[in-house]
């Protein structure tokens, strides 16, 4: 050490403060070595500057001062627990002493200062390690694997806006809460959350005595630019009104079945072309769905049929008409429905008739569906050839018993919350063709709360059949004559509209309530 | 057992075996194996396996096929019944057991596709 040279006094002012550089010198991985004094191995060497900043080994050819053993055993003068800067000196201050020091002095105030260098960077300041640094240690101390980090949820200024007023709705326990107008694109199940928790602030009177009273809550997202339902709506229990009015909503989730308490539902000017059937759920003598707002929306239609009503009403009616008229009352009935597609557990369509629900279907022009009467069904040749061969040890045909290894695998994937990258890996694989296609859309539908069997009720992963209905309502001012679609889905290929004799008559009146065969799966 | 189509050497036994790519053997009830379309036309069929009730799976690892082989007992207690409880899937385990159910024929599909 006293063969080295000694540094120049700095010039004032000029010693930057060492922890934030970056440059700052590369710490061996002799500096974890053992305390030299007590060992045989060699002694630990480790260098030091006082200013680590890089210019000071530019084209000077100057060298590191270099320290052998431990650092404690640089520093006789010092107590052992003036690790921290026991002389309390910021290094702008010790300095400034440091000029018109004796060189003795000099020497133990570098030592000092180095002292702090090392406690400053091995305490916290990660922005002193080098990358080396950090490849000597990566064996060790970095896990294989590294954790998953949950993307950042960022806030935009309208969802910031709909929080404070959800957070003060759920504060003042307002039971009404406004987040119309906002402009909201999308908006995260985490914001949405405290609705679920707010509860009316009680009236408490004198002689009055208390009662526990279900809180009525009142969401209105109209005038929005939402693309879909969020999610965690569906999880307020006590959700009465919900508006949905005068977004960009294409598709009603199956999980709307959930809202068992809401009274009035407004979906009205949206891109939405069939409603779930999990909605007509709602509806009916003793379920509380009292107003059901829909036009316009570019629902599906059907042509009417010669002779079937009379000709003056067509399907483009539904397109106009006035919006926001309440429709009281609802109470359905069928009024007729599409032939019935037929899919197997791939998801591919094994029928003539195909639903139009791909994504290129998301289109401005109306869409016309074919539908089928009501007396008859078009089943696919497979039907036949399965009856014969396989009997009932098949779910195509048979909904009893387990789900298909298949599906309970498939719904093992969706549940594993990573769907999109298991769909990519099957896409790349050579594979049958489906399983993508197959996981996709297992992953929309868990995405969209589950799927139920319009026939017998059962959860399922993936519909084997699926049609769309028209229903018309009784007291439902518009429109009349077409109705409103909703689809449906079967869990098996048995389970499928039940075959009924035509009844116009029974579409005017709405009074058919029956329609729904619970039965059919015996059939 | 009726469902066996060839008559083999005398009656088929009422267990069958099946043996994985890691040779992990396992013996399975005929009649819940029988739910594996792929299995039950091996075993139809006039092949060895049909005389041994052995069947071979190159494809498919030892720990997947044990799944496999408690699905079948699981699809067999439940057979007749409406509301079946899911049988539990680990994870690690479902992009395999998606393969092997496709390659055994256990999904919903109906039987002209997978007809030779």
């Amino acid at each position: 050490m006293a063969d080295e040279p000694s540094l120049p006094t700095l010039p004032k002012g000029q010693v930057t403060f060492p922890f934030g550089d970056r440059s700052a010198r590369k710490r061996g991985l002799s500096f974890y070595g053992p305390p030299s004094s007590s060992t045989s191995s060699d002694p630990a060497m480790f260098s030091s500057d006082d200013d680590p900043a890089v210019d000071n080994y530019q084209g000077q050819g100057r060298r590191k001062k270099r320290y052998i053993g431990t650092w404690y055993d640089q520093q006789p003068a010092l107590s052992s627990d003036s690790a921290m800067g026991a002389d309390g000196e910021t290094p702008q201050a010790s300095s400034k002493h440091r000029a018109p020091a004796p060189p003795a002095i000099i020497a133990r105030r570098q030592k000092r200062e180095f002292k702090k260098l090392d406690s400053g960077i091995y305490m916290s300041q990660d922005g002193g390690l080098t990358d080396t640094d950090l490849e000597e240690l990566a064996p060790n101390h970095v896990l294989p694997i590294p954790p998953r980090v949950e993307p950042r949820v960022r806030l935009s200024d309208n969802e910031m806006e709909a929080q404070d007023r959800i957070i003060s709705c759920f504060e003042e326990g307002k039971e009404v809460v406004p987040l119309d107008g906002l402009g909201l694109e999308s908006i995260s199940d985490q914001i949405l959350e405290p609705i679920a928790q707010i509860r009316p602030v009680p009236t408490v009177e004198k002689d009055v005595s208390f009662e526990h009273q279900d809180p009525a809550i009142k969401v209105f997202l109209s005038h929005n630019a939402l693309k879909t339902v969020p999610m965690s709506l569906f999880n307020v229990e006590f959700l009465t009104v919900l508006t949905l009015r005068s977004n960009c909503l294409t598709e009603i989730p199956a999980a709307i079945g959930k809202l068992q308490n809401l009274e009035e539902l407004n979906i009205s000017q949206n891109q939405i072309r069939f409603l779930p059937a999990e909605l007509l759920d709602l509806t009916g003598p003793g379920k509380k769905l009292q107003k059901l707002y829909t036009q316009p929306n570019p629902f599906w239609h059907w042509i009417l049929r010669p002779g079937t009503f009379d000709e003056g009403s067509t399907a483009l009616e539904i397109g106009m008409g006035e919006f926001g008229q309440a429709d009281p009352e609802i109470y359905s009935a069928v009024l007729t429905r599409t032939p019935v597609e037929f899919l197997d557990g791939a998801q591919q369509a094994r029928s003539t008739f195909r639903l139009p629900l791909g994504k290129d279907s998301l289109s401005d022009s109306e869409v016309v569906l074919e539908t089928e009467s009501l007396s008859r069904l078009e089943v696919p040749r497979e039907l036949g050839m399965e009856q014969r061969s396989r009997g009932a040890t098949t779910r195509v045909l048979n909904p009893r018993g387990a789900r298909s290894l298949f599906e309970l695998a498939l719904h093992a994937c969706v549940k594993s919350g990573h769907a999109d990258e298991i769909s990519a890996w099957l896409k790349d694989e050579d594979l049958p063709a489906g399983f993508a296609e197959a996981v996709d859309e297992a992953a929309k539908v868990e995405l969209q709360g589950g799927m139920t069997c319009a026939v017998c009720g059962r959860q399922m992963v993936l519909p084997m059949t699926r049609w769309v209905e028209w229903h018309v309502f009784r007291g439902h001012s518009y429109p009349h004559r077409t109705g409103l679609p909703f689809l449906k889905h079967g869990c098996s290929w048995k389970c499928v509209p039940p075959l009924v004799e035509p009844a116009p008559e029974a579409v005017s009146t709405g009074d058919d309530s029956d329609f729904e065969d619970e039965d059919t799966i015996t059939a | 057992m009726a469902f066996n189509g060839n008559s083999g050497n005398g009656a088929p036994s009422e267990y069958i075996t099946l043996i994985s790519s890691d040779d992990f053997e396992f013996t399975v009830l005929r009649e819940a194996a029988l739910i594996s379309k792929t299995i039950s036309r091996t075993l139809s069929n006039p092949m060895m396996e049909a005389r041994t009730g052995v069947c071979h799976f190159p494809e498919i690892r030892g720990v997947v096929l044990e799944k496999v082989v408690e699905y079948f007992h699981y699809w067999y207690k439940h057979r007749d019944q409406l509301d079946v409880p899911d049988m539990p899937i680990p994870v690690e385990l479902c992009l395999e057991l998606l393969m092997a159910a496709d390659y055994l024929g256990m999904d919903s599909k109906p039987a002209s596709r997978d007809a030779f």
